[in-house]
């Protein structure tokens, strides 16, 4: 008898579960074109209004995304009259040592130049010569 | 006796209680079941045969219960599992919203079938179809 009785516990579980099953794909399939309806309006609606992400298919944000993004950090700016204030040392020129040619390359580019004026074969480099 | 299935459905309780052979879940039964008592049995597992009750009888099949290439006869049959075969109820046939049947079946007296039953198959009235009704 107890075998009887866990059968048909088991009998009511896997029955209620398939009968849920058979219930939900037939309201799957009944309601299936104005579900996929109201869904695609609910993204469209949502891209429009800036709602979702990017597309990955598309390489533009919305508006609000793309202005939020590109915004530069904003920097304090002085006004004339403070600037004018802080400033009271005159502006002077002086030369600086960085527009200067280096040193440097000054003797390479001279190396260079008396080394291919000079330039001769010798009798390491002969048989790599196209002179007979 | 809280658990029995078949408390508020046309097969009655007691007939359900009383089945006293069983084919488990997950066992397989290969041949023909055959009775002249009134018996009943209840079928968890998979049946490969027929199944006759001469007088009398109850067969159950389970949930998990699969009967193929069958003809099943009993006074009273309850089918929540799957069924592909003849079955003939010369009493009471109920079909719950979790049985497949794919087949025939005909019944003498009461007949309740749930609406998500999947049935493939003729529904046959055996009785008296010009029966005044009471």
């Amino acid at each position: 008898m107890s075998a009887l009785q866990a059968s048909w516990r088991r009998d009511r579980r896997v029955a209620r579960r398939r009968i849920v099953w058979r219930w939900m794909l037939w309201y799957a399939q009944r309601c299936a074109p104005a579900l996929l309806a109201l869904l695609a309006l609910l993204v469209v609606a949502g891209y429009l209004a800036g709602w979702l992400p990017a597309m990955p298919w598309t390489d533009k944000r919305p508006a609000k995304a793309v202005a939020a993004a590109h915004v530069p950090p904003v920097a304090p700016v002085a006004s004339p009259e403070s600037a004018a204030e802080t400033n009271n040392t005159p502006l002077t020129l002086h030369l600086s040592r960085q527009l200067e040619p280096h040193a440097a390359a000054t003797a390479l580019l001279g190396d260079a130049q008396t080394s291919a004026d000079t330039l001769t074969l010798t009798p390491e480099n002969w048989l790599h010569s196209k002179e007979p | 006796m809280s658990h029995n299935p078949a408390s508020t459905r046309l097969v009655p309780a007691e007939r359900l209680s009383a089945i006293t052979s069983l084919i488990a879940e997950g066992a397989v039964f290969d041949g023909n079941f055959h009775t002249n008592r009134d018996q009943g049995i209840k079928v968890d597992g998979q049946l490969k045969g027929n199944i006759t009750f001469e007088t009398g009888g109850t067969l159950h099949v389970g949930a998990t219960g699969v009967i193929e290439n069958t003809r099943l006869e009993a006074d009273y049959v309850f089918i929540e599992g799957k069924v592909i075969g003849t079955v003939i109820a010369r009493k009471a046939l109920e079909i719950t919203g979790s049985a497949t049947l794919i087949g025939d079946a005909s019944y003498d007296e009461l007949i309740d079938m749930h609406p998500r039953a999947r049935v493939r198959g003729k529904i046959e009235y055996r009785g008296d179809i010009d029966a005044v009704q009471s």
